[in-house]
């Protein structure tokens, strides 16, 4: 287990150190600000135009700091050589791997707090601006479906680092990218796929839809961002079920990276 | 008998390369032995298959064929490894990291506690002489500072067994003066060292035995005085007088001829003294000089790198 936190430990520090990182979480920084440009536009959705675009810049900068950062994760060390100091260390490969993901997993943690709270407080900021510090003190605001909405994102991000780093154990980083934005695209949109080939009525096209949706994680399930815009209640089951969806998943996803990692060579 | 640490038999080792997948054999037939306590010299060119065995003996690649064991120990479980301290060979770090968060990380690999690594990384770095900058990151380290910090990682454990590839590379010569007395330190508390290097002079001066390794396979192995006895001595003779004279005496003769501070020199096998003697008695040049050249473990190496690959 120590040597798993220590893997993850320093995994972290690699991330937090990376000035590409800073780079990305400024841009999400101007995409949630932005709102307050969008905001004042329609004094009537003010609020809804500010969660909305807020949380959608989470995840888009989520996505791709968790795509980025998780392709390199084992090819760079495999790739600069680093393994070496490692496995010549009592580590086991599947410490190695778990360690990765968890140091990369805590980044995004990290990342996604602090956005949901600078996008929190532009909330808090615009309603109390429209409807004044009394009417906002009484008007009984609800944010958990906004804070329910960014632990759905963050799930979403772990689901996505396990893909990437699936790609990442035996792979470039340019493919690795390739693979796993497939990925997010078909998991994004695995639902309409299966209408579409239900439309079709071709048994090949239905087939390959079925496999696809069963196999590929249903990533629009993570997306709860319209309840918390419009404030509508998550059930709870639906948490409860997400998160383990979203852990299946992603033990899945390791389980396959460890397979593939237990055999690589460091050449 | 000595106790043997690192045994290893018959090993092979083969890479597919290419789109086609083609086999290319690297190890063919490895075997050697270290034993408790002593410095083995792994030396060969470059290509010769040096790092490719210490990375079949720390399981970085599976062996094709043959058996490798370590004190008992089977390298590819990673409990196996506990007491093994590794340099690599042009050691690859993570540049973010400072020296002395690169220790901890090893250390903590290891599973010493961040308190036992604390005491450790502070003598090493003062052995390895990187106290000043072991807060500056591994990006801004040169290569001698890098070769340090890396030795300084491989002894964190304090291991039994080190293994040691190129040590010595990039280092000044005061640089590799500390790092040979660093070896010796550690030999003198009974561990146990292999290393490789390409810098001969060193090894014949650090190691209690040899092993070279020629395109795969182990040609030669003992101490340094058994491997020196096999080769040929040379012999240098310095003479006076005009070159061509001296070249047209010794015509026919296999001799090396040179000019050398304003003298000819001639440089042959002793097994062709008399004759060389004999053909200078009879010209006009002067011998001023005839000594046996110094066997060295370079001279042996060349001698071996001549030979018909088929005839090892």
């Amino acid at each position: 287990m120590r040597r798993i936190l220590s893997v993850a430990h320093n995994t972290f520090i690699e991330a937090i150190r990376d000035r590409v990182l800073y780079s990305l979480i400024l841009f999400a920084v101007l995409m949630i600000l932005s709102s307050l440009v969008f905001a004042s536009i329609s004094a009537e959705q003010y609020n809804k135009i500010v969660k909305d675009l807020g949380l959608t810049a989470i995840s888009v900068i989520g996505i791709l700091i968790s795509v980025f950062l998780g392709i390199g994760l084992v090819y760079k060390e495999v790739e600069k050589k680093t393994v070496y100091n490692i496995f010549s260390k009592p580590v086991k490969r599947f410490e190695f791997i778990i360690g990765k993901y968890l140091g990369l997993a805590v980044t995004l943690f990290v990342i996604t707090a602090g956005m949901a709270f600078i996008l929190f407080i532009l909330v808090v900021y615009i309603e109390i601006k429209y409807e004044g510090l009394i009417n906002f003190y009484y008007g009984g605001h609800f944010y958990a479906e906004f804070f329910n909405a960014v632990y759905f994102e963050y799930l979403e991000f772990l689901v996505v680092i396990g893909i990437a780093l699936v790609f990442s154990s035996f792979t470039t980083p340019v493919m690795s990218a390739l693979f796993t934005f497939f990925l997010i695209a078909i998991g994004r949109f695995s639902s309409d796929i299966r209408l579409f080939a239900e439309e079709i009525k071709s048994p090949v096209s239905g087939f390959l839809s079925e496999v696809l949706y069963r196999v590929i994680p249903n990533l629009e399930k993570f997306n709860v961002r319209s309840e918390a815009v419009y404030g509508n209640v998550i059930d709870p089951g639906l948490i409860v079920y997400t998160t383990v969806y979203a852990v299946i998943y992603t033990a899945a996803l390791l389980l396959l990276s460890i397979i593939i990692f237990e055999r690589k060579e460091f050449k | 008998m000595p106790e043997t640490i690192l045994q290893i038999s018959d090993l092979v080792k083969d890479y597919k390369t290419g789109f086609l997948g083609k086999q290319v054999r690297v190890l063919k037939g490895v075997s050697f032995t270290v034993n408790k306590g002593e410095i083995f010299g792994f030396v060969g060119p470059n290509g010769a298959g040096k790092t490719t065995t210490f990375k079949s003996i720390l399981g970085f690649v599976a062996p094709t064929e043959g058996i490798i064991e370590i004190a008992g120990e089977n390298l590819n479980r990673a409990e196996g490894k506990k007491s093994i301290g590794y340099l690599p060979e042009n050691p690859y770090f993570y540049d973010y990291l400072t020296g002395e968060e690169l220790l901890f990380y090893m250390g903590e690999l290891h599973g010493l506690k961040r308190s036992a690594i604390s005491e450790k990384a502070r003598a090493l770095l003062e052995k390895v002489r990187m106290t000043e900058a072991k807060a500056v990151q591994l990006r801004k380290y040169s290569k001698g500072m890098l070769q340090r910090i890396g030795i300084a990682q491989a002894l964190i454990n304090d291991p039994d067994f080190i293994i040691l590839d190129e040590p010595m590379s990039g280092l000044d010569p005061i640089g590799r003066r500390e790092i040979k007395d660093l070896i010796l330190e550690e030999k003198r508390k009974g561990k146990t060292i292999l290393l490789s290097s390409h810098m001969l002079a060193d090894v014949e001066a650090l190691c209690d035995r040899v092993g070279i390794i020629m395109e795969g396979r182990v040609i030669k192995i003992g101490s340094i005085g058994e491997l020196l006895k096999e080769i040929h001595t040379d012999y240098e003779m310095l003479l006076e007088g005009p070159v061509e004279e001296v070249r047209q005496a010794v015509k026919g003769l296999s001799v090396e001829l040179e000019t050398k501070a304003g003298y000819t020199a001639l440089k042959f096998d002793e097994d062709l003294k008399r004759r060389v003697v004999g053909a200078v008695a009879n010209s006009q040049a002067e011998i001023v000089s005839l000594h046996p050249l110094r066997k060295s473990l370079e001279g042996l190496f060349v001698e071996e790198a001549k030979k018909k690959p088929d005839s090892q």
